[in-house]
């Protein structure tokens, strides 16, 4: 489709202000409209008046720049450096903890947008993915996460064991080998027919162990809301899987059993059973824990 | 499990601005993967810090010491006033004569210049609540020392007790806004023990004995009182106050004008009754008078009234012929036709409790106003109607 009269309905000022020329702003914003199929589920087709409105809520200036940046324009990077370059390294240290490592990772961040690690043969910089559908202020402290998660995951293996001072688990009676598979297959079918965000809620909760407050502003909704989600949840899944143990054959003693008869254990049971059968357990049914690749 | 998420989608949904079908998909994958997960979590906004106090203007900063210097003031004033008073010989005698000044011209006409004053025989009745006349204030100074004081007075003053008629200034403004030309008369004082310091909380009960009306007050922290909005006329004051013998005045209340009387409760549970005659035809403005003239009679005080079925102390009594009310600490209105001797509660019309409660002239004796301000009347005290407004 020709999309040259709806991209010149822009505002593309800001385009120009940073060193992009139309047609490379153009070929941006037609290339993020690809990807993403102008908003709509795959397979739609976007009519102009869509594509215009999925243009409009793109954040222009920031596409401009972060591809101006991409492309290595002086203008761009100078205009970055005084937008970002301070927010950038205090979101490293929040983000770290630390001062000196929060200067580490946004200077090592740094030298990755500029282009300056290669990937094949060609230099590229991070803000080249950049959708602009975000803030750029977002992008960049997902991508400082997301760095700083990895480096996490790379460096603490190497800690020693003895700097981990964390409180031991309280010793939780871990079901039989046969009772842990058929825990295992309940959970996975209860949790395949729940939706995305009740999943998500139980692995954050349970799993990672956030707080109400950390879900809620993920989600967008009130500690409560995600509080009552969770009760109600809890008590779905400790029936189903009451059911479901029955009806592979456990008596309903053993099934209550299985899970912890004291109603109080049910978080704690609830918790190791989803670590214990973490990587089933949030698979979609079919798929093997071992074929997981991450 | 898929691939990890670009940080472009996660920022995206962390902004909350995913199409539906991709944050379903987002979390279908945030539900699985760790990793991802801790990223979004820490790619949130760090937490809004609270709103701390708005920075105060550098002008006021200037003025930072005013209150810390006003404050040491008004300290050092404080110890030497308690230090003085403490140490002071002549702070010791009781205030057996109190000054007499004349009424001030109408109120119209400009007031006159205050007569000189050389001690102040009550220093703690000047006090937080001003006196609503300017004069009244005067009238607590006495000239021990003039030889040439007028001659005797035309007014009984006991040791304890005085009535002063004070004029009212043109520009004083009345809370009590009854439409009567009573507005401008009425009683102030203050009640204080043997020490001279105030008693607070004494029940003040002005009634005419002849007439219906009948008021009810409290003396605040500072032992002062004030009833507005009483007709001219003679009046029984009582003043009641727990562990002090009760006194009684009769109090004379001219027209337009608030009349003064300060008491001294004495320690202990016998009444006691001070006849009080205030004249304002008799009080002059141009120089202080002493009286030395007093009467004074005790008798046995009246039986105390049956306690109302609420087991609350009554704070307001009204008595109009042979109707009497009364409002307890929590509102409620009750009525006798027997003088106390037996209470029934008043089923209330109006919402909300019971504020204050007078006696007025006319077919509606009785008025009270609830804690909203609504204002309700009645001619027997059982049936009560909205005032017309």
């Amino acid at each position: 489709m020709d999309a040259a009269p709806a991209i010149s309905a822009l505002p593309i000022e800001d385009a120009e202000s940073v060193g992009l020329t139309k047609n490379e702003f153009a070929t941006v914003l037609l290339a993020v409209g690809d990807k993403y199929n102008y908003g709509l589920p795959p397979g739609v087709a976007a009519t102009p008046a869509q594509i215009r409105t999925f243009w409009q809520s793109l954040q222009l200036r920031d596409l401009a720049l972060a591809h101006a940046c991409a492309l290595g324009r002086d203008t761009a990077w100078r205009q970055f450096i005084a937008r970002f370059r301070e927010p950038l390294k205090q979101t490293a240290i929040g983000i770290t903890g630390s001062a000196a490592l929060g200067a580490e990772l946004a200077d090592s961040l740094y030298a990755e947008l500029f282009g300056l690690t290669e990937r094949g043969e060609q230099r590229r910089s991070p803000l080249a993915y950049y959708s602009g559908r975000g803030s750029l202020q977002g992008f960049l402290r997902a991508t400082l996460a997301q760095r700083n998660v990895d480096r996490h995951r790379r460096t603490s293996r190497e800690t020693p064991l003895s700097n981990e001072d964390v409180a031991a688990a309280p010793p939780v009676a871990v079901p039989s080998e046969d009772v842990l598979v058929r825990l295992r297959q309940s959970l996975s079918a209860i949790l395949s027919t729940l939706p995305p965000e009740e999943r998500f809620v139980l692995s954050a909760w349970f799993l990672d162990r956030r707080t109400l407050l950390e879900i809620s502003r993920i989600l967008r909704v009130h500690e409560a809301t995600v509080s009552r989600r969770l009760q109600r949840l809890t008590a779905k899944l400790h029936k189903e899987l009451l059911t479901h143990l029955q009806a592979s054959g456990m008596s309903k003693a053993a099934a209550e059993e299985a899970l912890g008869t004291d109603p109080r254990d049910i978080d704690m049971n609830l918790r190791t059973l989803l670590q214990v059968s973490r990587s089933a357990a949030f698979l979609p049914q079919g798929v093997s824990a071992d074929s997981e690749q991450t | 499990m898929s691939e990890h998420l670009h940080p472009d989608s996660l920022s995206a949904f962390v902004e909350g601005v995913l199409p539906e079908h991709e944050r379903a998909q987002c979390l279908a994958h945030l539900a699985e993967c760790d990793h991802c997960r801790e990223i979004v979590f820490q790619a949130q906004e760090p937490m809004p810090v609270p709103a701390t106090a708005k920075p105060e203007p550098v002008w006021r900063g200037w003025f930072a010491p005013v209150p810390v210097l006003a404050a040491a003031a008004v300290a050092c004033v404080a110890v030497v006033g308690v230090s003085l008073y403490l140490h002071h010989p002549a702070a010791a005698p009781p205030p057996v004569t109190v000054a007499h000044v004349n009424p001030a011209p109408p109120p119209i006409q400009p007031p006159p210049e205050p007569p000189p004053v050389t001690q102040k025989v009550q220093p703690r009745t000047t006090s937080r609540r001003p006196v609503p006349s300017q004069p009244s204030t005067d009238s607590t100074l006495v000239d021990t020392t003039a030889p040439k004081l007028a001659p005797p007075p035309t007014v009984d003053v006991s040791a304890q007790a005085q009535a002063i008629p004070t004029p009212l200034p043109p520009s004083v403004t009345i809370k009590d806004d009854r439409a009567s030309a009573d507005v401008l008369s009425g009683i102030s004082g203050t009640v204080t023990d043997a020490t001279g310091a105030g008693v607070p909380g004494a029940t003040i009960t002005l009634r005419q004995p002849a007439g219906a009306f009948s008021r009810n007050a409290r003396t605040d922290v500072a032992g002062q009182f004030q009833l507005t909005g009483v007709p001219p006329g003679r009046y029984e004051l009582r003043i009641e106050s727990q562990g002090f013998q009760s006194a009684v005045k009769q109090v004379e209340v001219p027209p337009q004008q608030m009349a003064a009387v300060n008491s001294v409760l004495q320690i202990g549970s016998v009444s006691e009754t001070v006849e009080v005659t205030a004249g304002a035809s008799a009080v002059q403005t141009s120089s202080a008078e002493m009286s030395r003239s007093k009467s004074r009679s005790k008798k046995v005080s009246p039986p105390e009234p049956r306690p109302l079925p609420s087991k609350l102390p009554a704070e307001i009594t009204v008595t109009s012929g042979q109707v009497t009310l009364a409002v307890d600490s929590n509102g409620a209105l009750f009525l006798s036709r027997n003088a106390g001797k037996t209470w029934k509660a008043v089923k209330p019309t109006w919402k909300g409790k019971v504020a204050d409660l007078i006696t007025l002239p006319g077919p509606d004796v009785f008025q009270l106003t609830t804690d909203s301000d609504s204002i309700w009347l009645s001619r027997d005290g059982n049936r009560w109607s909205p005032a017309p407004k």
